[in-house]
């Protein structure tokens, strides 16, 4: 394949004039959407949207509607978009594969990077939350740099048994809670009073799931969580209460 | 003949050497600084992935040159009699193999996005307390990576041509043509910002096809090198005018009647024999050896010509 020749000279001007042409053209509507999602729910005034229970992230209580932190983010978004959230409950799977087929245009649930990426059928959002499960301590009790052999109490429902072991704890049931020490998301630490210790077991990255190649539609969310999602800390906590 | 290692290149060839040599450790440096601008500016876009592949590919060239021209330069010892000037024919064929196998691995990778309809998602990206769209930093690392390229091309051309490099001149040939590399990923880039999410796989198998046309034309030249093919100009465009010298050169000796020469490329040298049928009955060995002599100071790349006077030139094989 070979194209045209072009000289050296007139190679850096056509570049500038293609970015100026570009540039005027942000000003219309860049990057857009090949399956025009955004024009569709601006136009219909309706965006459909998945919601995995999680809580406290998306909390399902037999209502019509959920509740949760990720679902007021969610209604935020669509109010700032003139429209009304369709609410859809489906498992996480189920979720993710309506959003390769069109049949949703969001979804949330906790749903980390890497679950999305391993799907590989839907698009993820940049990640706008960064959850550390940390270790931490009561107030006045033992302070450790680091876990060794130190009972940590590991809650049922986060499964963090290994995560305690690979970090030299040794994991225990909350019932049997005389230890000091807590394994627990670091948004969590201040409503149990307890004080972090510096010893991370994990981190999660947060994100929402997007159909793909949908650009405009992701670039209007990215930009709203930009601006809104810094809140999240309190929400979950509001929401776990 | 033989001083500082396996020979002596004359003044020219040797500063266009040591030039060649600084050249391509800037170039490395400068190449490194390229990937990792595109590797960080990825994204989800298959001919910016493409674009950083061919990157990485470049690699390889100055790599083989820079490896080649030390080898060569071995004193011949027991095992290896004549030397270790053919390295450099090698690393052609090696660099020109692997730009092809990456070529053809580059249209399968972009042509299963394009049958699976995979549509490229490009979100945003937050830079100094601004958010703008991702696809902007992504035509910003291509302009980066459009220009260097172009320039160094043209100033390894340069080098390569009084050197008779084919591993220079290979890589120096993909520099200049990386330019359209950039621009096809830039489009790509852009198309999916309007929404035609098709472009961008389109654009990365344009940039693939352009891989393997190089590779396919540097592998058929490194292969018809090593089957001692007639030697060529650097540019493979014609045959090397030296060829046509030697001849004269040869028959116009007092003493040969008519020649037929056999030459062939031994990385930037020349070898072969030139069969003499000489005009009376007897040759004397003295005439040989000056006559050979003389020939390999005409031209700094008759490393290994040697004269052979015969009684028959029919009996030589080939036209």
């Amino acid at each position: 394949m070979r194209f045209p020749k072009i000289t050296r000279f007139k190679l850096p001007a056509v570049l500038a004039l293609l970015f100026l042409v570009l540039t005027a053209c942000d000003e219309v509507a860049f990057p857009r959407d090949p399956d025009g999602t955004l024009d569709r729910v601006e136009a219909t005034g309706r965006v459909r949207v998945a919601a995995v229970d999680h809580r406290p992230w998306v909390i399902w209580d037999g209502r019509r509607s959920p509740g949760g932190a990720e679902v007021r983010l969610v209604g935020a978004f669509a109010r700032e978009l003139g429209a009304t959230v369709e609410w859809r409950r489906a498992s996480a799977f189920d979720t993710l594969e309506a959003l390769k087929r069109g049949d949703v245009d969001l979804a949330v649930g906790g749903f980390t990077r890497e679950e999305i990426t391993v799907h590989g059928g839907a698009a993820s959002t940049y990640v706008y939350f960064t959850e550390a499960l940390v270790v931490a301590a009561r107030p006045g009790g033992p302070m450790p740099a680091e876990l060794d052999g130190e009972e940590v109490v590991s809650p049922l429902d986060r499964m963090t048994d290994t995560l305690i072991e690979d970090a030299g704890g040794v994991p225990i049931a909350r019932e049997a809670a005389a230890a000091s020490l807590v394994a627990l998301p670091d948004w969590e630490i201040p409503a149990h009073g307890l004080v972090p210790t510096g010893i991370e077991l994990h981190r999660s990255e947060h994100v929402m799931a997007v159909p793909r190649g949908e650009n405009a539609w992701v670039d209007r969310l990215e930009r709203f969580l930009r601006k809104n999602a810094h809140r999240l800390d309190d929400m979950l906590r509001e929401e776990a209460s | 003949m033989i001083a500082r290692g396996a020979f002596r290149l004359p003044d020219e060839q040797q500063k266009a050497l040591i030039r060649a040599w600084r050249l391509e450790w800037i170039w490395l440096a400068v190449l490194l600084s390229i990937t990792a601008a595109i590797y960080f500016a990825l994204g989800n876009s298959q001919a910016m992935k493409t674009a950083w592949i061919e990157d990485l590919l470049s690699f390889v060239p100055p790599i083989a040159f820079l490896v080649a021209t030390s080898l060569e330069r071995r004193e011949p010892n027991a095992r290896f009699p004549l030397g270790y000037i053919r390295v450099t024919s090698i690393a052609y064929l090696i660099a020109a193999v692997s730009i092809a196998a990456v070529g053809l691995f580059l249209i399968y990778d972009s042509g299963m996005v394009l049958i699976r309809q995979e549509h490229p998602t490009i979100g945003t990206v937050e830079l100094f307390g601004v958010t703008f769209w991702f696809g902007w930093l992504m035509l910003a690392a291509l302009v980066y990576s459009v220009v260097p390229p172009v320039v160094f091309g043209r100033l390894k051309m340069r080098q390569a041509r009084p050197l008779h490099d084919k591993v220079l001149w290979a890589d120096a040939v993909m520099n200049k043509a990386d330019w359209m590399t950039g621009l096809a990923a830039a489009v790509g880039v852009v198309g999916i910002g309007f929404g035609l999410w098709w472009a961008d796989a389109v654009a990365a198998l344009l940039i693939a096809i352009d891989v393997l046309h190089d590779g396919f034309v540097h592998t058929r030249a490194a292969i018809h090198d090593l089957m001692d093919r007639v030697p060529r100009t650097i540019d493979g465009k014609e045959t090397d005018p030296i060829h046509a010298r030697v001849k004269d050169f040869a028959e116009g000796l007092p003493w040969v009647k008519i020649s037929r020469i056999r030459l062939r490329e031994e990385g930037r040298f020349l070898a072969g024999t030139v069969y003499v049928m000489p005009r009376g009955a007897s040759v004397d060995p003295e005439w040989v050896t000056m006559a050979e002599r003389e020939l390999r100071h005409s031209h700094w790349r008759l490393l290994r010509v040697s004269i052979v006077p015969v009684s028959d030139l029919e009996r030589i094989e080939g036209e």
